[in-house]
């Protein structure tokens, strides 16, 4: 068996070297593309952790007093612009310096800088269509942040999201209560926070409910009102937000989706999608490169070599079962490649409902199109060196 | 030694040739000539196993019905029975001459060491001044007069009981010429085998035993016969 292997990868020394560094290089690019892209792809999961697809309708005169009454009054008006809406929760979110903030009593770990205050409505501030009143409901019909399901069950009153850079010392779990101290100008605030770990704003955030984030934040400069909007249906966003703009007062709001602030975020994990897919591409045609350029060699350019080993008696049997096994392989690594990555691509392309088992069916036909595709290979090389052969005299 | 009888062989429609019958004897030179196209090579490559034959014919080489062999069993029988010199040299530019010579002892089992010491003592033979440089150059570093030698180096070097050469020296100058057709004559004559050259060249009636000649066939049955072999005595 070596002494075949050996024999073919004299022949085919060439072809295996030229497709062989070019596999190395499109490997070390892929390994490289699907690194950048999966950390990017993990930071981009810890910044949604804390976020779910929403549409904010801010405010733009923020003098004005919106109490409980009022944002009541306001979420049933909203309500009514789209059948798409799942729910509405008030927020208030401004930035504040705090002179201190501390873990525990006493602690060492001390930070003193601007902190972003998040004060988002109740559970008891959810509209419930069905009733058309304000009910509390527990979130299980959708899925929730770590966030939001901490704050639905009320498991603390406040909650604060570190900034990794800030805090990585303490790297808070989702779970943990603890003893919190801060001190702003003229505030101290002693009592229990949960807090989470947030990797992704430049600096720390305070959820916490309306009514105290307006205590801290005290008609702050940055201070701004608004509703965070959810739709029932995570993929009719862009619809929802389009119906919005259409039907909501712009004398009164602005309107922005989480996708336009997370533009930038998500163009990026696009261009690492896409660069992946394109490396993928370019092994998928290497692989493709490659059978041709075995079946050109092996057919055309080295039959007379092959055809001179027939001749002085050597039947060639191992060395075409060795160029079987690598053709097959790499037909292999073409249907495996080409079911996962371009597949669902397609589908989605085509605007068809994706199942889980359309991938074995289609792995299943490029395999047996590259069974007949290697049987046929067979023919053609058996039967190439075999008719030259007889023109070696 | 080989004994072919109603060889037929046609192609594509035509029949080259109709009931051939040739033998040809161990300790003999055989020399086998025609015009172009007359079916030389084809009778060459019915006689080496590498062709099929046509209808009833049979081949017998050494006792053995070819014709009842398989592909694989007549790749086989070539590998240890028959010796091949080419026009074209036939040598595989990837490897390296050693190598070259070396193919029909490995195939056979035997270790690339000892294939490798048995093929330099068979170079050298043959081209005298060869060296270690010279077993590890490629073909194509070589002169035509050196591939041919190299090219007899690997049709002897298993010690076959027949050579088939089909034109050895159409591509050699006189000198180099002569000096094969004298090595083929001695051949024949020490080790005994059985050398059967296809030329067009006169100057083997010169060294050849037998002569079989491929003349047209008037009766149009077949594009040639093959004539009544001729003992050559020198």
């Amino acid at each position: 068996m070596f002494k075949s292997l050996a024999i073919v990868y004299r022949l085919f020394k060439n072809s295996f070297l030229l497709v062989g560094s070019l596999y190395f290089i499109a490997i070390i690019l892929f390994i490289s593309v699907m690194g950048l892209k999966d950390s990017y792809k993990r930071s981009l999961q810890n910044e949604f952790a804390t976020k779910q697809p929403h549409i904010k309708l801010s405010y733009i005169n923020n003098n004005q007093i919106i109490d409980k009454e009022n944002r009541e009054i306001e979420i049933k008006n909203i309500s009514k612009l789209s059948n798409k809406i799942d729910k509405i929760t008030p927020f208030t979110n401004g930035n504040i310096f705090f002179t201190s903030i501390g873990f525990k009593e006493g602690g060492n770990a001390q930070y003193s800088g601007d902190i972003k205050i998040i004060g988002i409505g109740t559970q008891n501030n959810i509209y419930d269509f069905l009733d058309s009143s304000f009910v509390y409901r527990k979130p299980f019909s959708i899925v929730y942040t770590p966030l939001e399901f901490l704050y639905s069950f009320n498991t603390v009153d406040n909650l604060m999201v570190f900034n990794k850079a800030l805090f990585n010392s303490y790297f808070p779990v989702i779970s943990s209560v603890e003893n919190f101290i801060f001190k702003s100008e003229d505030l101290k605030y002693k009592g229990k926070l949960a807090s989470i770990f947030n990797d992704y704003d430049k600096q720390p955030i305070i959820y916490t409910n309306i009514k105290f984030a307006n205590k801290l934040l005290n008609n702050h400069s940055s201070k701004i009102d608004g509703y965070y909007i959810n739709a029932k249906d995570l993929n009719s966003i862009d619809t929802l937000l389009e119906e919005l703009k259409d039907s909501i007062d712009k004398n009164k709001f602005t309107i922005s989706s989480w996708l336009e602030d997370r533009k930038k975020q998500f163009m990026m994990f696009y261009l690492f999608e896409t660069l992946s897919i394109l490396v993928v591409s370019v092994i998928l045609f290497l692989s493709v490169l490659f059978i041709l350029l075995l079946l050109y060699n092996a057919i055309v350019k080295k039959s007379y070599q092959l055809s001179i080993l027939l001749t002085i008696g050597y039947p060639l049997k191992k060395e075409i079962f060795i160029f079987l096994i690598f053709i097959m392989t790499i037909v292999s690594i073409l249907a495996v490649g080409s079911s996962y990555i371009y597949l669902p691509k397609l589908i989605s392309f085509l605007n068809l409902p994706f199942q889980e088992d359309m991938i074995l069916i289609y792995f299943n036909y490029i395999f047996i199109f590259g069974a007949i595709f290697t049987l046929i290979s067979y023919f053609l090389i058996n039967n190439s060196y075999k008719m030259k052969a007889k023109s070696v005299f | 030694m080989i004994k072919a009888k109603n060889l037929t062989k046609t192609y594509n429609n035509e029949i080259i040739f109709q009931n051939l019958n040739f033998t040809a004897q161990k300790g003999k030179f055989t020399v086998i000539q025609g015009k172009s196209g007359s079916g030389k090579t084809t009778l060459l490559n019915i006689i080496s196993t590498i062709d099929n034959i046509d209808n009833n014919g049979t081949l017998n080489i050494n006792g053995k019905d070819i014709d009842k062999l398989n592909e694989h069993q007549r790749a086989k029988f070539r590998a240890t029975n028959i010796g091949f010199i080419f026009q074209s040299y036939a040598l595989i530019p990837e490897f390296s001459i050693i190598e070259n010579c070396t193919i029909p002892l490995t195939m056979a089992g035997m270790s690339e060491e000892v294939a490798k010491q048995k093929a330099k003592e068979i170079i050298k033979e043959l081209i005298k001044d060869a060296d270690e440089k010279f077993f590890d150059k490629t073909p194509m570093q070589l002169s035509g007069g050196q591939q041919q030698r190299v090219s007899i180096a690997r049709a002897l070097i298993h010690n076959p009981k027949i050579i088939i050469a089909d034109e050895p020296t159409a591509n050699l100058d006189e000198e180099a010429s002569k000096e094969v057709k004298l090595w083929l004559q001695s051949l024949v004559k020490e080790k005994d085998i059985c050398v059967i050259v296809v030329t067009h060249e006169k100057d083997y009636l010169n060294y050849g035993d037998i002569l079989y000649e491929f003349v047209e066939d008037k009766s149009k049955k077949a594009k040639s016969i093959l004539k009544e072999p001729i003992c050559l005595n020198h």
